[in-house]
């Protein structure tokens, strides 16, 4: 009610309300002031839309060694492929002394680094093919595995009480082991396997084949060990021969030919670099590290090579006029090649490399200086491409 | 019944009483203009027309190719692109500015360290071009628009632009993966789309 009685709806805008409509009246006059004071003309223009995609596999190098080798030194081919590598060539590995379960002795891989990185990898698996030591009344070989990573342990797979897998007696058998922690190529390179294999009678452990398989999304690989470490005897580490730099070396077979070479004398190679197809291969490029086995006298242990895509020739690097390198002394030299004629993917994937080795001068015969063997510490292939 | 029909202001209610008010206010300065006619008297007046019109201001790009994006780039890879800023209305600027912005988008964008960068520059006349893949010389001398920087931002302040009315600024647009871009790199795209702002000159006394 009002002063004076009235309702108030009759009296109009009470005094506050007024006072608060004034308020907002002056400020909204003092913003339109404002903003009419602070604008002013702006104006655009766009450009693009601009799309960038980058290559699937950048530009670099992967590099790996043959893992298949075989030696004509004496004039008839003989595998001599890293036994950890390929199944069923009668090349294995034995343990260096007995495995029984519980005893936590182990064989660890360590697999090449020839993946791109980067990219991802579906199907990661172990191909682990075994069999008793024991010649006489086999036990079983069985085995679980641990999976590391940058020396982080990424994967367990079975257990003393629950074997990954278990062989028969002395017969080789395959196991196909999924690890899916694997999942980059980033982890497939410089993997470790730790197999902590069992014979059930307390026997050695023969392996025929410790290989990591898979895929990316551009092309399926196989991963070949460079390093074995058998902790079931003391710890002894064996690297295959051609990997490295490490002393750790190959000695042909036999010695080669004395004054000239021969095309039926030779180290084959094998390259296995998995490129993706629709890759452009720019480049291809073979260090060969190597020495004679002993001074050559009054000469020198020569070679040259020619390459192959399968049993198709590609080219040679040398020849028996013009060595690709002669070495006396008994130290190591080191060639690089640059395999120019390498440059599909087909030829890269097939690549095959015959060193002919021969004496330079006379040897092995009456009266003549022993002839001698090469002595090879690296064979390693490295290959340069990208996939659009 | 008269007296029921015309209520005072005061006694109808709030709202309707501000209609009444508009009303009659409406009314009072219609018939204030139609008195003044009504009433006038002989007068002498001069005149002065006095128009008023305002500039105009407009950034254009009658050359741009912005719109051409690059494929299977790897690290190290250097992407140039021109582009002519006009100036084509009657008012100059005082700045020019330029944001962008990804869509789609991904670490190629988002990493700002190891993503695509950028870098403007200028040329006093017309870069000459080669390609495709687009190169550019400069026969004039040359300088430097935006320093090198992430791709992504807004309102990115261009310099030594020329911005007078009429004038004409030849851009080179560089856009680069750095070396350090690793694996992680491969197999991404990013869509980027640009847009020049300018701003008016200050007010002056016309």
């Amino acid at each position: 009610m009002s002063r004076h009685g009235s309702p108030d709806w009759t009296e109009g805008p009470p005094r506050p309300a007024l006072r608060i409509a004034t308020l907002a009246g002056a400020a909204l006059a003092a913003f339109a002031t404002v903003s009419l004071a602070l604008a002013s003309f702006s104006t655009t223009t766009t450009g693009g839309p601009m799309q960038f995609t980058t290559k699937r596999i950048f530009p670099g190098p992967r590099t790996t060694s043959p893992h298949d080798l075989r030696d004509a030194s004496s004039g008839s081919e003989a595998n001599a492929s890293d036994p950890s590598s390929y199944a069923g060539d009668n090349l294995t590995y034995t343990s260096a002394g007995n495995m029984a379960s519980g005893s936590n002795k182990y064989l660890e891989y360590t697999f090449e680094s020839a993946r791109p990185g980067g990219l991802s990898v579906s199907s990661a698996q172990f191909n682990f093919r075994l069999a008793s030591g024991a010649i006489i009344l086999p036990g079983n070989a069985c085995f679980w595995l641990q999976v590391y990573s940058g020396g982080t342990l990424i994967g367990t797979h079975g257990s003393y009480a629950s074997a990954a897998g278990c062989g028969s007696g002395g017969t080789q058998q395959t196991f196909n082991i999924a690890i899916t922690e694997v999942t980059s190529t980033d982890q497939v390179n410089g993997l470790v396997v730790r197999v902590y294999a069992w014979e059930t009678k307390g026997n050695s452990v023969t392996v025929d084949m410790a290989t990591v398989t898979g895929s990316t999304p551009y092309s399926s690989f196989t991963a070949y060990e460079n390093q074995l470490a058998d902790t079931s005897n003391g710890t002894t580490t064996t690297a295959w021969s051609l990997a490295s730099v490490d002393g750790t070396t190959y000695t042909s077979a036999s010695a080669w030919p004395s004054n000239a070479p021969a095309t039926t004398n030779y180290l084959k190679l094998t390259l296995d670099p998995s490129i993706p197809a629709g890759a452009v291969v720019t480049s291809v490029t073979l260090t060969n590290v190597w020495k004679p086995s002993g001074t050559v006298t009054g000469g020198a242990l020569c070679y040259y090579l020619e390459s192959f895509n399968g049993s198709t020739s590609l080219g040679t690097h040398g020849s028996s006029g013009s060595p690709l390198r002669c070495q006396g002394a008994t130290t190591n030299v080191t060639d690089t090649v640059s395999l120019t004629e390498v440059n599909t993917v087909a030829k890269a994937n097939g690549l095959v490399l015959k060193l002919y080795y021969w004496i330079n001068t006379a040897c092995g015969g009456l009266l003549q200086p022993a002839c001698l063997k090469s002595v090879t510490d690296q064979s390693q292939v490295s290959f340069d491409y990208y996939l659009d | 019944m008269l007296r029921a029909m015309w209520r005072p202001f005061d006694l109808v209610e709030p709202a309707r009483t501000r209609k009444l008010l508009a009303t009659a206010a409406v009314l009072g300065a219609a018939a204030s203009i139609a008195g003044l006619g009504t009433f006038a008297t002989f007068t002498s007046s001069t005149s002065a027309s006095n128009t008023i019109a305002s500039g105009t201001l407009s950034l254009t790009a009658p050359f741009s190719r912005l719109g051409t994006g690059a494929s299977a780039i790897a690290a190290g890879d250097t992407m140039q692109r021109a582009i002519d800023l006009s100036y084509s209305g009657s008012i100059s600027f005082a700045s020019a500015t330029l944001t962008t912005s990804a869509s789609p988008s991904s670490n190629l964008d988002t990493d700002a360290a190891n993503g695509l960068q950028i870098a403007i520059d200028k040329c006093s006349q017309a870069w000459t071009e080669s390609g495709p893949p687009y190169t550019y010389t400069c026969g004039g001398s040359t300088s430097t628009v935006l320093a090198s920087r992430a791709l992504i931002g807004s309102n990115m302040a261009l310099s030594n632009l020329t911005l007078t009315a009429g004038s004409t600024d030849h851009l080179r647009v560089t856009v680069s993966l750095p070396s350090s871009a690793d694996n992680t790199f491969q197999n991404l795209s990013s869509t980027i789309s640009y847009t020049f702002t300018g701003t008016q000159r200050a007010g002056t006394n016309q």
